[in-house]
């Protein structure tokens, strides 16, 4: 309750500061759990495959903090705006499709999380492959998203986690 | 972050139609004679089993190759892009100057 009534006290641009600090948090949080995860060869098919589906948590978050500027960007993706922001917003999407595509396709082949629910499917070359071409075109895009918000990364960083 | 429940429920919804429609649209394929053209092509063979039926172990250069791979998959296109925004926007800022 105490906590309730201090945050309802803090000012606005405090306010701004913690959720960037939060979301800084969980962007970086993210971002070593998917170069965890695309990296199998050293971690292992076990924490490769129970990793894939725990970052959808990480993903959630991500979007929720994000949430009123895929509200705004929706309802104005058709009228004049930058072509940075509307690039920035397909650019979201399509990377968002191509993860769930990684994502199905990696259940379609997995060795290690679907038997342990009892689970066993016939491997097939062709979900691999569809695996394979959708985790690469993902960690590509991944790059591409971290660059088009590089200006803010700098800035927080430079503010939250270098800060003396 | 949604601020009602319809926002909520309608990101929801989104986020598992695009799943299920991705999910319909994999198994679709799956069936067709596309998949039967990938297939037959090459281009999804299955590599040839070794000489004990085992998949040889990768080697460590053959890892760290790929680990390098997939580190600059990222790293790349996330410097060509930097470059490129930058490019742009000291452009546009230099046209608002003049």
């Amino acid at each position: 309750m105490a906590a309730q009534i201090t945050a309802k006290r803090q000012p606005p641009a405090k306010k701004r500061r913690n959720v960037n600090k939060i979301r800084l948090m969980v962007d970086l949080g993210f971002l070593v759990a998917v170069v965890i995860v695309i990296l199998p060869q050293l971690t292992g098919i076990t924490i490769h495959e129970w990793g894939g589906v725990l970052i959808v948590v990480p993903l959630l978050v991500h979007l929720v903090l994000d949430w009123r500027w895929i509200v705004a960007t929706t309802g104005r993706i058709f009228k004049a705006q930058a072509n940075e922001t509307r690039f920035n917003y397909i650019l979201n999407w399509v990377q968002f499709i191509v993860f769930l595509l990684a994502l199905v396709s990696g259940l379609m082949i997995s060795e290690t999380l679907l038997p342990v629910f009892g689970i066993h499917i016939q491997v097939d070359r062709y979900w691999i492959t569809i695996h394979e071409i959708s985790a690469g075109v993902f960690t590509v895009l991944l790059g591409v998203h971290i660059a088009m918000h590089w200006r803010w990364i700098v800035s927080v960083t430079r503010r939250y986690l270098l800060a003396r | 972050m949604p601020k009602t429940w319809k926002e909520a429920l309608l990101a929801t919804t989104v986020i598992l139609v695009s799943s299920l429609v991705i999910g319909i649209f994999l198994a679709y394929t799956d069936q067709t004679p596309v998949a039967e053209l990938l297939r037959t092509s090459g281009f999804v063979d299955v590599p040839p089993p070794s000489a004990t039926g085992l998949q040889p172990a990768p080697s460590l250069v053959a890892i760290l190759g790929l680990t390098l791979r997939q580190i600059l998959q990222i790293v790349v296109p996330l410097f060509i892009t930097v470059k490129v925004l930058n490019t742009r926007r000291n452009a546009s800022r230099n046209q608002r100057v003049a």
